[in-house]
């Protein structure tokens, strides 16, 4: 099933600002059950999207909600079982070898552990240089100028390059890996968890970077996050996943504000806010079941759905992601 | 009045590192009450897992080992020096912990119910010395814990192996293990922290309930300033490997009196609306084997000054009653409206997260 993309009003009416654009992605995972049955597990299904030039899209949702496949199909590090992806107006399944590479020039990643990520044989600045001339993009003494920029605007300074990744902290590390995708110049920038390792005091320095460089270099995030927090403070749009399918979609402050999905509800009432004890009347009942039930018919949502109106229609059929004001999508029939 | 329940009195536990000794607790006082819930609170390295694991002699000694003059007191009773065999008695007896990953705590090869009845008949040997429960017995009150920490169709689910549940449903497990024994503390170090949301949320509220119904006193290790907020009845904040500030939860989200504190309010987003940025506290933390010398949050402190090179103590502080920092700012309270702080205005011009209003 294709359903409309989760994306801008501006966006549709001449396609200038969308960079990256999903439409009915799916990805399916064939495993082995039991004797030897082959079973198919849905990550993610009709999963529709766009990203504009310069602003930030999250997804948020529970581990194994399929936000993180549905990067790594944006990403084209695997082929969907079914949808498209787009770049610019391109299909990546008909770019050409020349395309493709500056689609993944243009198109960066940016890991939850930035340790993980790094080559711990290489100095700061052979990895940067490295990656300066495997896309060409500079040479001789022109390199050594762009490392000292590149790890400047991250907030390093640079004696830095001269330094291997073990000999940094956890932040300065992830400030490594933002220098690196920006090395080649990207567009978008697809950070998946990027501060869920990070301290507190650290997240707060690695936000401001991503808001500072977003402004100064004109980038586009897709922003992959579990922490509802750290989603409001960088998103101006969000989508929230649910057993790989977007439930609900709009502006971040309207979500925050009025959330429409009762799963969306759930979610912002469970988070724990840092308040003083007397303001607890202030947090939300959280009223939700226990139990994700396998089904198959039906909402997906509906073994832990605590909507005062659901009722036996909700187990009828899927419902459609349906726009119900301009910009704001949800998947649900009793709201 | 009587002895708190567990008393801890300049704990110092360092360990021979590479990098030479490392200082990961280096002089913490604090009690914890019948029935109360205490956090624990700090970022990464300082020192708060190794507290908990110092007061059950947890820690591999050596490298680990616990400075004299430390005192852990149990009812009154010394722990630092108590017997091995006396030891094995408190924990899981007395005392129980539970950690954040329930996959480690738990045997892959035996089913939970087992694990679960095990851990009761093993808590009734030792504390009526009247040998084993009949195996009947010890099933039938594991399965009444099962049901009790909220897991469906118990009879059946005592049959599982811990990889068959989902991981909330594994640290329901193991708060049915550490409180089938019902232990006047329960030391829970990030217990939430691997899960959902949602399924935090859930893990919190069967906490408080149980500790309600059983009397336990909890002794919570976190980060995360949010669950502070919504369990505990006292905060300790530490700062490499020392108390910096010790309050009531009212008192500490509504007047954080030690600049650290006040730093991570306002660096923790805010789900209410997007802030214009959020505080950094400069620099990183400290190495335990190299901690800066007078005031260990100096170097990354807006508002130090030349006192800070001396060492302050742990001093009455703020408005409230039982609020304590260690920060000279307690004298010159001054020095605190006038300096800059983080840095941070909110749109409307005042200062976000600290109540000096």
């Amino acid at each position: 099933m294709i359903e409309e993309p989760v994306g801008g009003r501006a966006a549709s009416e001449g396609n200038g600002g969308v960079l990256l654009e999903a439409e009915g992605l799916a990805r399916h995972y064939a495993s082995s059950g039991p004797w030897g049955a082959e079973r198919k597990t849905a990550a993610v299904q009709d999963v529709s999207l766009r990203i504009l030039r310069g602003e930030t899209l999250a997804l948020v949702g529970e581990s194994g909600c399929g936000k993180s496949t549905t990067a790594r199909l944006l990403m084209g590090l695997e082929p969907p079982t079914s949808g498209t992806v787009r770049y610019r107006g391109r299909d990546l399944g008909s770019m050409s070898r020349t395309e493709l590479l500056e689609f993944r020039r243009r198109v960066q990643l940016v890991f939850q552990d930035p340790f993980g990520s790094l080559n711990p044989r290489m100095t700061v600045g052979g990895m940067l240089g490295e990656v300066l001339s495997v896309h060409a993009l500079a040479a001789g003494e022109e390199r050594g100028r762009r490392i000292t920029e590149l790890l400047g605007l991250v907030g390093l300074g640079p004696e830095a390059a001269e330094r291997y990744p073990h000999e940094f902290s956890g932040g300065q590390r992830q400030r490594i890996g933002i220098a690196r995708a920006l090395a080649v110049e990207p567009d978008v920038i697809v950070a998946d968890e990027p501060v869920s390792a990070l301290d507190v005091s650290i997240q707060a320095q690695v936000l401001n970077l991503l808001a500072d460089l977003q402004e100064r270099l004109g980038l586009s995030y897709l922003f992959i996050a579990h922490d509802l927090a750290v989603v409001r403070q960088v998103a101006d749009r969000v989508a929230v996943m649910y057993m790989g399918r977007i439930v609900e979609a709009s502006d971040a402050a309207t979500l925050y504000h009025e959330p429409l999905h009762p799963y969306t509800r759930s979610l912002l009432a469970a988070v724990p806010r840092p308040w003083p004890p007397s303001e607890k009347r202030r947090v939300p009942e959280l009223r939700e079941g226990a139990d994700p039930p396998d089904r198959s018919t039906g909402c997906p949502y509906l073994g832990r759905c605590r909507h005062p109106a659901r009722d036996e229609e909700c187990s009828l059929a899927l419902p459609l992601l349906e726009e119900r004001s301009p910009g704001r999508w949800v998947r649900c029939i009793k709201t | 009045m009587t002895s708190p329940l567990l008393q801890v009195r300049d704990l110092r536990t360092y360990f021979a590192t590479d990098r030479g000794e490392a200082r990961a607790v280096d002089g913490i006082s604090f009690d914890v009450r019948e029935g109360e819930t205490v956090a624990l609170v700090g970022e990464s390295g300082c020192g708060k897992s190794v507290t908990a694991l110092s007061i059950l002699r947890l820690l591999p000694e050596p490298p680990g080992r616990l400075l004299a003059g430390s005192s852990v007191q149990l009812r009154g009773e010394e722990l630092t020096s108590a017997a091995e065999s006396r030891l094995r008695e408190v924990r899981g007896g007395e005392i129980s912990m539970i950690f954040q990953e329930p996959m480690t705590s738990l045997n892959p090869v035996f089913t939970i119910g087992q694990q679960v009845s095990e851990a009761i008949r093993e808590h009734e040997a030792m504390s009526t010395g009247a040998g084993e429960r009949r195996g009947a017995a010890a099933r039938r009150v594991a399965i009444e814990w099962l049901d009790r920490v909220g897991i469906p169709d118990p009879e059946d689910r005592y049959g599982y192996y811990p990889h068959q549940l989902s991981g909330g449903m594994r640290q329901r497990v193991m708060i049915a293990m550490a409180l089938s024994t019902r232990p006047a503390l329960l030391i829970a170090d990030e217990p939430t922290t691997a899960l959902d949301v949602t399924v935090q949320r859930q893990i919190l509220e069967l906490l408080a309930s149980l500790q309600t119904e059983l009397g336990t006193a909890v002794l919570l290790i976190t980060h995360d300033l949010g669950v502070v907020a919504q369990v505990a009845d006292r905060v300790m904040v530490m700062y490499a490997g020392q108390i910096v500030e010790e309050a009531s939860a009212e008192a500490l989200f509504r007047a954080p009196q030690h600049p650290y504190t006040e730093g991570l309010l306002q660096a923790v987003p805010d789900l209410e609306e997007r802030r214009e940025r959020l505080a950094e506290i400069p620099g990183n933390v400290p190495r335990a084997t190299a901690w800066p010398t007078g005031c260990r949050f100096r170097p990354r402190c807006p508002y130090a000054w030349s006192r800070c090179r001396d060492v302050p103590d742990l001093r009455r502080s703020g408005p409230a009653e039982g609020s304590s920092a260690r920060c000279w700012l307690t004298d010159e309270p001054e020095r605190r409206s006038s300096g800059s702080g983080f840095g941070l205005r909110s749109p409307d011009g005042r200062r976000e997260g600290v109540g000096e209003s």
